[in-house]
């Protein structure tokens, strides 16, 4: 995972992630609007969409994660006109990730630890706190975290709201009442397992992965039944086949990711159960496939000296059945990750015209600094681009999946080898992009951030960091911006435009069928865009930095609105005067024409 | 490269007759190794303080009117020893310490311990019972892992953190200073 | 290569070499390569000195002879004498240079680690005051690591890579291979060859603190079967006792500070600041050579190494005498 720092000390992300979608029993509820805009060639064809239009059900809006939503009354035209409606405090000051979710009029949101979940009343003016829960998490999660206390996001789906504790926790609460459904626990912190990802909620199962890739935990998903909670099953990301879920059923496209048991013979001796590949990020959905989508994280400890071998399958994107866990293909994204590269960012699903046929592909921005198209039936690598400045590779060779990394970049024990970009923070973290169908564009928060780097020998010592790095960040990258919200056209692996920010860009992102792009940054600024242009349409000074992700909804009264929680923290790079610039806060901000 | 001391080490340690350019080298070496045995840590000013004893402090304030006859300075019997301090930093490193504290003690996951704040006390006393019985938020009892001895050189360590210069920025380092449960 | 280490000559040069360590291994008695033209180089070289030195010392004593009265009259050079300093002073010192110039190139030449693929391939990481030895498996899986004792199959060519952990230490297996520096960031490689089964010493040749003299290893070359048989034994895990002692030691030695600093595959220990003990009983010795591994030893090492080698990275552990029992029962089953 993850670690973004900084400097030397903290280092430790991990995390998780995740996403989700609802399928399932709420099938029968969705109007399902997003064909009929998925007009010309980049559309994303497949009904992945979860709820109405007018409400916000899963993180990613849909399935597929594209955060694309159809309401078209705040458009490019009228965008500059927004003013704010209402605000609410959680009244935590830590990191405040993920977007506040809609349904019949209720707004569900999730502070950071200690994990406390509200209710707000849309129908009452000021949207009043209707209820909360706490589900009191064990706050020695809090020291054992390494990428501060965020929680990156909540799901609903059957009349209930799904998240995870901190302390590595699953629960599920009533969305009407706010009572308590189950509460299992799934990780052990005494081990160094914490959770942060937003569950994915399909085929009846709460699936689910930890975070600790700093922590020498071996990373896992679990699938939950929906409606106890009980664990159906758990697919390790390393280790034996059999943990793994590598069964018959299982058809690397790559020879490289072919093989008896690689997720321990590309290991050290028994590394592989203290060597992370943790499942922190966001999951994405094919109900025709009936898979789901997730990458894994680095490898552990950050000393690449103490792992030799690929480490299987570590920064690696599964594709898996959501029922029985079982892996259908793997690819390999980086493989013996000596950076930090986690590939946990998200995946998200369109079809795409490439090489002159429409195939069903995932588009992913992985932290490498690689946009990646990649066949979703089989996870062919069709084109994989930089599209943040980079050094630590001259390319990905297509025919093997492999990057062709840069002798004098790879990190070694003892070395402090200098001026690595991306910083291990990547090209872009977990912050998640959008996909308009409409303009048929990526819109992506990057970082442009780049690192020296020096292994240490480390030793495991349960519920210790397992990491071996010192790290110092440099900031800005080449260049002198730190940032860039760029539009990224997937099919000729392009940018369009970019605006460039001095800090990185640690956001998620909305787009809207009126053409307007949302996206905040760490100093603090929510920004509209026009989706088409590039141009900036409309700022508010939030009061303090941005790392959740924007939302929009239709309110009672019929009018649009779009949230954005405001709270730094996570563990972004930034410079070393950022703290006398800027505070902490936990505030929702809630715009409308 | 054989050095010098290569040359006579086989004379002087392994019981052979040294010869006499061998002695002479062997003084000059044990001179040497002497004089840096002034800072050693294996010179402690003190017996170590019983442990039962440090666990009879109470982290905060007595009930009561009985005023508490429980000493709270108990010295560290390594302070200002630098070599000590020495042997405490590289338990730092190697203990893992590092990760959350900082490589500078600037903090990350865990607080800064270069600052002037000290959550649950700072006496050598506090420091040595901190790392002992670990602390609620994460910090990992080391009590049952590290004899006593080495608990010490590890706060003699920490205690030369809390006196150095401005620390490497982190953004974890500020927001580590507020409790995120005190919302209840 | 000469062999005439019986000789006296050989061991007055010997003395005046390694300054008096008769018993010890000599590197002027190799047992194998690159030693072995070394050590032709080092007798050759030193019986030319000898020679040399015994012909001026003895021309100087026959001008202490033959010295002549007391006389201030200038003199001119006779052409006797500039003879004499031409070829005593000039001709006679390049010629022999030249020729140990020549020798010691061709020397250079020879012990150079010849190409292709080594039969085994081993790392070697020096640390204060411990060599940690990993073998390097096909997959990485397949790697062992040991400690203070590397085992070779004789007639094996095997290479050494040679990484600091610390400061700067030297390599030396002085039967085996000249010395070979191991600096922090810097890849040294060495290699080496034994023609004939033995345990051969090796110890670090470059001072490295306090107990520099206590940093041994060493190295059993035997029959490869022997060597084949050893280090697939090296590649299994430790079991997880059954004895109800043995399991008491287990689970000190997990719970305990061992495993934060040592590793044992099979005991979930992953400790990196020590050396790893998977298969401790089947070494010879213990704290780098310096003491015999005995139960009497390892018991004195685990509650006060400190004693034993004032520095060393293992703290002084005191421990209920059942629980050191326990423990040392547990470590006796680490074969």
């Amino acid at each position: 995972m993850r670690s973004s720092s900084l400097l030397p000390r903290f280092r430790l992300p991990l995390f998780l992630i995740l996403i989700g979608a609802c399928t399932g029993a709420a099938q029968h509820d969705r109007t399902a609007p997003t064909e009929s805009r998925a007009a010309g060639t980049g559309s994303t064809a497949t009904n992945t969409s979860v709820g109405k239009p007018d409400e916000w059900l899963v993180q990613g809006k849909d399935q597929a994660l594209t955060r694309y939503s159809e309401l078209t009354e705040i458009n490019a035209t009228n965008a500059s006109n927004l003013k704010m409606a209402w605000t609410f405090s959680t009244g935590v000051l830590r990191g405040h990730e993920g977007a506040p979710l809609v349904h019949d009029n209720i707004m569900y949101l999730v502070s950071p630890f200690p994990n406390i979940l509200f209710a707000l009343d849309l129908t009452k003016p000021g949207a009043p706190i209707k209820w909360e829960y706490h589900p009191n998490p064990d706050r020695r999660a809090i020291g054992i975290a390494c990428c501060d206390v965020v929680n990156r996001g909540w799901t609903f789906d059957d009349g209930k709201i799904f998240y995870n504790t901190l302390d590595a926790q699953t629960v599920a609460v009533d969305a009407a009442t706010g009572s308590e459904l189950w509460k299992v626990r799934v990780g052990d912190t005494n081990l160094g397992e914490t959770m942060t990802m937003a569950p994915l909620v399909v085929r009846h199962r709460v699936i689910v992965g930890n975070s600790g890739g700093e922590m020498g935990v071996r990373g896992w998903v679990v699938g939950l039944d929906e409606a106890s909670g009980k664990e159906v099953w758990r697919a390790y990301n390393t280790g034996p086949d059999k943990d793994v879920k590598l069964g018959a059923g299982f058809h690397a496209f790559y020879p490289k990711d072919r093989g008896t048991d690689l997720g321990v013979s590309s290991w050290a001796p028994r590394g592989y159960l203290h060597g992370g590949g943790t499942a922190w990020g966001w999951y994405s959905y094919d109900p025709q496939l009936n898979l789901f989508y997730y990458g894994t994280s680095n490898p552990g400890p950050w000393n690449q000296n103490q792992r030799p071998g690929p480490n299987k399958w570590t920064s690696t994107l599964f594709a898996r059945d959501p029922e029985t866990g079982e892996a259908k293909w793997a690819t390999q994204i980086t493989p013996h990750d000596m950076w930090d590269y986690d590939a946990v960012n998200e995946y998200t699903l369109v079809d795409l015209p490439m090489g002159g046929a429409t195939r069903k592909v995932l588009v992913h921005f992985d932290r490498n600094a690689f946009a990646y198209v990649i066949d979703r039936t089989n996870g062919e690598i069709l084109s994989a681009q930089p599209f943040a400045p980079l050094n630590w590779a001259t390319g990905i060779d297509l025919a093997t999946s492999e990057p062709q990394v840069v002798e004098s970049k790879k990190t070694t024990q003892g070395v402090n080898v200098t001026n690595i970009c991306p910083q291990a923070s990547g090209g872009k973290d977990q912050q998640p992009s959008a996909y308009s169908p409409h303009t048929h564009l990526f819109y992506v928060p990057t970082n442009n951030v780049c690192m020296d780097y020096e292994g240490v020998e480390a030793s495991y010592i349960a519920g210790t960091p397992y990491f071996g790095a010192k790290l110092k960040t440099k900031i800005p990258g080449p260049g002198g911006y730190a940032g860039e919200f760029i539009a990224w056209d997937p099919v000729n692996a392009k940018k369009m435009w970019g605006i460039k920010e001095g800090l990185p860009v640690w956001s998620g992102v909305l787009v809207t069928a009126g053409d307007v792009a949302f996206y905040g940054t760490l100093d603090g600024w929510f920004r509209a865009v026009d989706a088409v242009s590039g141009k900036v349409l409309w700022q508010f000074k939030c009061g303090s930095g941005i790392i959740g992700a924007p939302m929009t909804y239709r309110g009672p009264d019929g009018k649009q609105y779009v949230a954005i929680l405001s709270g730094f923290g996570g563990a972004p790079p930034v410079p070393a005067d950022y703290a006398s610039h800027f505070t902490q806060s936990g505030q929702l901000y809630v715009f409308s024409l | 490269m054989s050095s010098l001391s290569d040359q006579i080490k086989p004379a002087v340690f392994r019981g052979m007759r040294p010869s006499l350019p061998g002695a002479l080298s062997t003084l000059i070496v044990a001179l040497f190794l002497v004089s840096c045995d002034r800072d050693s840590s294996r010179t402690r000013s003190k017996e170590l303080p019983d442990v039962a004893t440090l666990q009879r402090i109470p982290m905060g304030p007595v009930p009561g009117l009985a005023v508490s006859t429980i000493k709270r300075e108990i010295p560290n019997p390594y302070s200002a020893n630098v070599g000590a301090t020495a042997d405490g930093q590289r338990l730092y490193v190697r203990m893992n310490c590092v990760y959350c504290h900082g490589w500078d003690g600037g903090g990350g996951m865990g607080p800064n311990l270069r600052d002037s704040v000290w959550r649950f006390g700072g006496t050598d006393a506090d420091i040595f019972n901190s790392i002992y019985e670990g602390r609620p938020k994460g910090m990992p009892a080391w009590g049952a892992l590290l004899p006593p001895d080495e608990i010490w050189k590890l706060a003699a360590y920490v205690r030369t953190l809390s006196s150095g210069g401005p620390p490497e920025f982190s953004p974890m380092k500020n927001m580590t200073q507020n409790d995120p449960d005190e919302h209840h | 290569m000469t062999q005439m280490s019986t000789t006296r000559l050989g061991t007055v040069s010997l003395l005046l070499i390694s300054l008096g360590c008769a018993g010890a291994p000599s590197f002027m008695a190799p047992h194998g390569a690159p030693a072995d033209t070394e050590a032709s180089l080092g007798w050759g070289v030193t019986i030319v000195a000898i020679v040399i030195t015994l012909l001026v010392f003895g021309l100087l004593l026959l001008g202490l002879l033959r010295r002549r009265d007391y006389d201030t009259t200038p003199k001119h050079a006779s052409n006797r004498s500039i003879v004499w300093i031409m070829v005593g002073g000039v001709l006679l010192p390049a010629v022999v240079l030249v020729v140990v110039t020549g020798f010691t190139m061709r020397t250079l030449h020879v012990v150079a680690e010849p190409a292709g693929n080594a039969d085994v391939r081993v790392q070697v990481i020096a640390h204060r005051w411990w060599w940690e030895i990993k073998y390097l498996g096909a997959t990485p899986d397949l790697m062992v690591v040991t400690a203070n004792e590397m085992h070779i199959p004789v007639h094996g060519r095997v290479h050494v890579e040679l990484i600091a952990a610390d400061v700067i230490h030297s390599f030396w297996v002085p039967q085996l291979a000249g010395k070979m520096d191991v600096i922090p960031g810097q890849h040294n490689t060495t290699w080496l060859r034994a023609d004939s089964a033995g345990i051969y010493r090796g110890e670090c040749a470059e001072f490295c603190g306090a107990q520099h003299a206590h940093m041994d290893f060493m190295v059993v070359a035997e029959p490869p079967a022997a060597f084949a048989n050893w280090l697939s034994g090296q590649r299994t895990v430790a079991a997880v006792p059954t004895d109800s002692l043995d399991l008491a030691g287990y689970n000190t030695f997990r719970v305990s500070a061992c495993a934060a600093c040592h590793t044992i595959r099979g005991a979930d220990a992953f400790g990196k600041v020590g050396p790893e003990l998977t298969h401790l009983a089947s070494r010879r010795t213990i704290a780098a050579g310096m003491l015999p591994n005995t139960r009497g030893n390892l018991a004195a090492w685990i509650v006060n190494a400190q004693s034993i080698k004032p520095g060393v990275g293992m703290p002084a552990l005191p421990m209920a005498a059942a629980q050191e029992q326990a423990l040392l029962a547990y470590l006796s089953t680490l074969r």
